[in-house]
């Protein structure tokens, strides 16, 4: 019998002690499956670039606006590490749309509330799948990031990714 | 009488170096953003002040907060400053005018967003200023109490002053 009459396991382990090694086998097997694949991604990588990235962070107000300052560095708060420095700040009031009673659909402003521009100056990896940050996070148009100075944190949207100049 | 004879097998090691590695991500966890002593001076110099919006207040809660009172992290319990200033201004909403095809912000009557700023000492003002347990950004929530009352609410404003 593989189990004895105390319940062991070949007479010598128990529930217990089957239960850690297969917790610890778990976490060897995903540490090692995580690290291999870091490793095939960065085998795919074609070159280190430095890229000009749009975020556009939607319908915040002033108190969001007036918390960025050109010049500071951007962190991705997934990785908390630093993606960049920006470049530039534009800002510009939010429109949404909304149905009138007539049924039609239009696009009014928002009052008091403003959707950001942040152009930022990131050093990249540039890959077959999109551009890895600094941080190994990958992005492409349309990705949702997460970023913060010192002073504020957001979510935005990657609008334009090109080569910087 | 007969000596007990102490065994220490691969199981006992597997649970020890468990807890040691609990303990030291616990101890990282719970300092994470303290400062080294060559911080330590500068944070001493510096305040943090922030501001945090309490919204749609009642009107018989919107003076429960007052300068000078001192309130603390209701998180982790630490001290996170004294109230400098307590402005209440009418609570408001978008509204759609579905005639006209326009937004529009509404008042309302009996509600209060209810703006207070807290001065705290930074414990830490690296990537993230923090003041006790708390990250300071705007954006963030704030989570703060006293015995009389316990808020939370957006940080709508903050700087970092000498």
């Amino acid at each position: 019998m593989i189990t004895d009459n105390k319940g062991k396991v070949f007479g010598k382990l128990n529930i217990i002690d089957l239960l850690i090694i297969f917790i610890v086998l778990i976490a060897i097997v995903s540490t090692v499956f995580k690290f291999s694949f870091s490793s095939q991604k960065e085998a795919s990588v074609k070159k280190n670039d430095i890229v000009e990235c749009m975020l556009k962070v939607e319908n915040v107000r002033m108190y969001t606006i007036n918390a960025f300052d050109e010049g500071v560095d951007v962190y991705d708060e997934s990785t908390a590490k630093v993606i960049g420095k920006i470049k530039k700040f534009e800002y510009e009031p939010s429109m949404q749309y909304l149905t009138k009673n007539d049924g039609s659909v239009v696009k009014s402003v928002m009052p008091e509330r403003y959707n950001a521009y942040i152009t930022l100056e990131c050093p990249v990896k540039s890959t077959k799948e999109g551009y890895i940050l600094n941080g190994n996070n990958l992005i492409t148009n349309l990705s949702t990031l997460r970023v913060s100075t010192n002073k504020v944190e957001v979510v935005s949207k990657v609008i334009n990714i090109k080569a910087s100049k | 009488m007969k000596k007990r004879t102490f065994k220490f097998g691969i199981i006992d090691l597997l649970i020890v170096v468990f807890v040691i590695a609990a303990l030291v991500g616990a101890y990282v966890f719970l300092n994470n953003g303290d400062a080294n002593d060559k911080d330590s001076k500068k944070l001493e110099s510096v305040d943090v002040y922030f501001t945090v919006e309490l919204k749609t207040q009642p009107e018989e809660l919107k003076d429960i907060v007052k300068v000078g009172d001192k309130v603390i992290d209701s998180i982790k319990g630490g001290e996170l400053g004294k109230v400098v200033k307590v402005e209440p201004k009418k609570a408001t909403n978008i509204m759609e005018n579905q005639d006209e095809g326009t937004f529009a912000n509404a008042e309302y009557d009996d509600l209060y967003d209810v703006y207070v700023t807290i001065k705290g000492k930074p414990t830490s003002i690296k990537k993230d200023i923090m003041v006790s347990g708390q990250v300071i950004k705007v954006g963030r929530t704030a989570y703060f109490k006293n015995k009389n009352y316990a808020y939370s609410g957006f940080i709508v404003e903050m700087d970092v002053k000498k």
